[in-house]
């Protein structure tokens, strides 16, 4: 099962053993039964970077949004907030995210994170960065973490 | 003239005559576009057919993955059986494949001569006509414009919806395949598009009737300029010699000839009829790199055709046989065929 998490990531972890106990249920285990997360989120060399480079995009695709889904206008709050633990949008540097991805590991189990950076424009040599960091600098602080847990 | 090749992928055959596996298949046809851009192929078009025999059934996935492996070679369809696909969906797939190859992406739409695709996707075959007719008349409009309305057969109606990504060029050529019948060549005259024979038997330049049909009409209805152009696939492989390309085609075309006696109801294979059509007039360019090169300068009097691409890889062919005659395709042949079409204008 794959979760979109875009708000709130602390209601999933229900949802994820509501998943594991239906698929439990219905007779199925092993290999097949297994859960990833999708969320937004930036890396960046330093958190304050990332925040920064991350808040064009996401205020355009809230403009976006406004027009075509009638969304509430882009408040600096909302994302500010969002942007720290325990919510939803992955952005920051590889220590925090890291950290994050891990405390949210502990809550649904899951085997996968994945992340959609590429939104309102965000400019490629950012995106590209971000990516490299994942794989560079992310992955094997979360690989560490996860041994000690 | 562009030379080229098609395939609708082409499952290998262990030595006990079972096959083997369709993934193989894929790979190999992947494979061989790679090989064909190095050799400096012009053209090479995938599918659409959907047997164990020929598993390229998307084309749209393996030009997109072929545009990002190669650096020169056009690629394209050969056909999207349009009829039994979303318009919208084949444009999105072969318009993503256009940026990945930065603008070297081509449609061909057929009704298709196999009809395998109608029920796999849940079409009836009455509605044949109807169903190609309103289709292509989508996948035009979408091909002009980013916003789309339309209403028609198979698919629900559109009203002013964006379909991305666009063309690097703004839009991508659109061709007609046709197997030879004449309603399609009128078609592709009156919609003023480039037109696709698929020869696959009898005499090639029996297809010339069909193609001054299709200029005729193109002009009749107003289309004139550099979108007014015929191109033609034919059965083939090419060998250093023409003995070695007879031997190596033959168990193909006996594969192929005895699969198609099971589902279409094709004679029995006769050999003599292979080599009827392996030699001048016939329709198998089947030879050594002179034969294969004058026998399409010959069918260009008739034809007049901008493109001459073969379907090589049928019946199990060995794919060292395939990488050589695409090579030989595009270091010999294509030279030969420049060299004599010089000649004659």
């Amino acid at each position: 099962m794959e979760l979109g998490v875009y708000s709130f990531p602390s209601r999933f972890p229900r949802l994820a053993e509501l998943y594991r106990a239906t698929a439990k249920q219905a007779g199925h285990s092993g290999a097949g039964i297994k859960v990833s997360v999708g969320t937004l989120g930036l890396i960046a060399p330093a958190k304050g970077e990332a925040v920064e480079r991350y808040d064009p995009g996401w205020r355009n695709i809230q403009i976006l949004a406004i027009e075509r889904r009638g969304w509430p206008g882009p408040d600096r709050k909302f994302s500010e907030q969002q942007v720290q633990p325990p919510f939803a949008y992955y952005v920051g540097d590889p220590v925090d995210v890291a950290r994050r991805i891990v405390d949210l590991h502990q809550k649904i189990g899951r085997m996968r994170h994945f992340f959609q950076m590429d939104l309102g424009g965000l400019p490629q040599e950012q995106f590209l960065k971000s990516i490299e960091l994942l794989a560079t600098e992310v992955k094997p602080r979360v690989d560490r973490l996860m041994s000690r847990l | 003239m562009e030379i080229g090749a098609y395939s609708f992928g082409d499952t290998q055959r262990n030595p006990d005559g079972t096959q083997r596996s369709t993934t193989e298949a894929i790979q190999n046809l992947f494979d061989a576009i790679v090989v064909s851009d190095k050799a400096g192929l012009d053209y090479f078009a995938v599918g659409e057919h959907h047997t164990l025999e020929m598993p390229a059934s998307s084309p749209g996935a393996l030009i997109a993955a072929a545009a990002a492996a190669t650096t020169q070679i056009r690629l394209g369809s050969g056909v999207s059986v349009i009829s039994t696909d979303d318009p919208v969906r084949v444009f999105q797939q072969f318009a993503t494949a256009d940026a990945i190859s930065g603008g070297r992406v081509e449609i061909t739409a057929g009704r298709g001569s196999s009809v395998d695709s109608y029920p796999l996707f849940g079409y009836d075959l009455k509605d044949y006509d109807r169903l190609y007719e309103d289709k292509l008349e989508l996948l035009i409009r979408i091909n002009k414009n980013e916003s789309v309305t339309w209403r028609g057969a198979g698919r629900p109606a559109l009203d002013n919806l964006l379909v991305v990504p666009r063309p690097v060029a703004g839009s991508m050529p659109i061709w007609v395949g046709t197997g030879g019948n004449a309603p399609s060549s009128v078609r592709a005259g009156r919609l003023g598009l480039p037109v696709s024979y698929g020869i696959i038997g009898g005499a090639p330049h029996r297809f010339a009737p069909l193609a001054e049909l299709y200029r005729r009409t193109a002009q009749q209805y107003g289309h004139s300029g550099p979108n007014i152009k015929v191109s033609v696939a034919a059965l083939g492989l090419v060998a250093p010699t023409k003995k070695e390309a007879l031997e190596r085609f033959h168990p193909s075309w006996r594969n192929m000839s005895i699969q198609a006696g099971k589902t279409r109801g094709w004679p029995a294979p006769d050999d003599g009829a292979y080599l009827a059509q392996a030699h001048a007039p016939g329709a198998y360019y089947v030879g050594d790199p002179d034969d294969v090169a004058e026998r399409i300068v010959h069918l260009h009097g008739y034809m007049g055709h901008v493109r001459h691409f073969l379907q090589m890889d049928i019946g199990g062919l060995p794919q060292d046989h395939f990488l050589e005659s695409l090579t030989l395709l595009a270091t010999e042949v294509k030279p030969r065929v420049e060299r004599l079409l010089a000649r004659v204008s």
